[in-house]
């Protein structure tokens, strides 16, 4: 999965070239997060340290019960 | 540059996928785990969720005409308050994108790509959805547009051949468990439903959304609660209470079919069709994101973002769920009141908050407009 990932940096790299030479600050910001986000993931998963980390949690943590609840009254 | 505008029927047939891009999936398996003969009512009652959703979106196309839920959100609650909620929607946004991505790599690990790994599978995937997302809305709406006849042809074609198989007194007698395994079945279907408000994310590509955004909901809404309720009687029918250990009912259903000697393993034909709607899904809602985040983050363009926001997509749909029972209890456990709140919630707020604004503070919402 790493390698895919790689590979995918190296085209999303000509895009941020592209945005770091028209100064486009803001696109770069959020480009570079979200390539960031994707290739910490990536690595994660390659190896084995997703096991550890689940960022899903805090949503569960709230949700999961008020489900069961609604499924509780119905 | 030309300003993308979406026909009614190109608008109806990606409403359409959008939600059952997926529903043929996971919708008869969710169904099935609290009903099973009166399944079908399950289906039916599709059309209550909907009915609400087309009220919503009206509402907001009126109070808050020509704006996405994103900008929409941060004229109605301010730039802070608005911000945070349109965040929040757009982490709404990025997990359903993920959840489907990886829906679709369990479907074809499943079914036809046993020994591909997943993150080929679901990288080849997000690659297609995001190339349609490069081509615009206009794009995919004639993509959706030209696929739809021919979906429900065939989907009707393969349900009339699986006749033969089909046991009608499995659906009876109607409702003698009562009503409460309907209204449970009946819960994934509405959440699934309320993807349907992300419209408001490109009203402004819809022509005269304040009259007719509602209708054209509401018409998407109808048309998938009949394809339910034929869905799932053919599915009780044919498969009876084995449904409910079966993970894609409608696939099973498909692999039924036998006419003579020749005519038989329809299977494949099924995982490309739902294959092709499931990537014009992903594709709305990835267009959708790619929006969300250029008008919260005050981007130029979207464009710089689609294929950054495609990575994440990819990496997190095989992250966030390492098995497909984590996804199932997600879907089956979280899914229902994190959906409803987010996609009822939001666009509640920002239109009881604007039309408050219009009644009660009329000055400051003429001086939003004239700047």
């Amino acid at each position: 999965m790493i390698w895919m990932a790689g590979g995918a940096m190296l085209f999303l790299g000509a895009e941020w070239v592209s945005l770091l030479r028209q100064r486009k600050w803001r696109e770069l910001f959020v480009h570079t997060s979200l390539t960031g986000i994707g290739l910490v993931m990536a690595a994660l998963v390659q190896w084995h340290l997703w096991l550890k980390i689940d960022l899903l949690a805090p949503i569960e943590a709230v949700f999961m019960p008020l489900t069961k609840w609604f499924y509780g009254i119905l | 540059m030309v300003k993308q505008q979406l026909s009614a029927f190109e608008l109806i047939s990606l409403l359409i996928w959008a939600v059952m891009g997926t529903g043929v999936l996971t919708l008869p398996w969710a169904i099935g785990q609290f009903v099973v003969r009166d399944a079908w009512i399950s289906g039916l009652l599709i059309i209550v969720i909907q009915i609400i959703v087309a009220m919503l979106v009206t509402w907001y196309v009126r109070v808050l005409p020509n704006q996405s839920l994103v900008e929409g959100l941060q004229t109605a609650l301010g730039p802070w308050l608005g911000r945070l909620l349109a965040v929040w929607f757009l982490l709404w946004l990025y997990l359903l994108n993920a959840m489907i991505v990886r829906e679709m790599t369990l479907f074809l690990e499943e079914t036809v790509l046993p020994r591909t790994p997943i993150y080929v599978l679901s990288g080849l995937f997000v690659l297609a959805a995001a190339y349609a997302v490069s081509q615009g809305i206009e794009t995919m709406g004639r993509v959706a547009q030209l696929l739809t006849p021919f979906a429900f042809v065939i989907t009707a074609a393969l349900f009339v051949f699986a006749l033969p198989q089909a046991d009608f007194h499995q659906i009876a007698p109607v409702l003698a468990d009562g009503w409460l395994p309907v209204w449970r079945g009946a819960v994934l279907p509405w959440t699934w439903s309320v993807e349907l408000v992300t419209v408001l994310q490109f009203v402004t590509t819809v022509k005269n959304a304040p009259k007719t955004l509602g209708k054209y909901v509401l018409l998407s809404g109808a048309l998938m609660a009949l394809l339910g309720v034929f869905a799932e009687i053919i599915i009780t029918s044919v498969l009876g209470y084995q449904r409910t250990s079966a993970m894609f009912p409608v696939l099973e259903v498909v692999r039924t079919i036998h006419v003579g000697q020749f005519f038989e393993r329809l299977d494949p034909l099924y995982v490309m069709g739902a294959t092709v709607l499931i990537a014009i899904k992903t594709s709305v809602f990835q267009y959708a994101m790619v929006t969300g985040i250029q008008q919260v983050f005050k981007l130029q363009s979207g464009k710089s973002v689609i294929w950054s926001g495609a990575l994440a997509v990819w990496a997190g749909s095989i992250f966030l769920w390492r098995e497909s029972a984590d996804l199932g209890n997600y879907m089956i456990f979280t899914v229902p009141t994190y959906y409803l709140s987010t996609m009822l919630l939001l666009p509640l707020c920002a239109s009881g908050v604007q039309t408050v604004r219009r009644k009660w503070f009329p000055a400051s919402v003429a001086s939003e407009k004239k700047a």
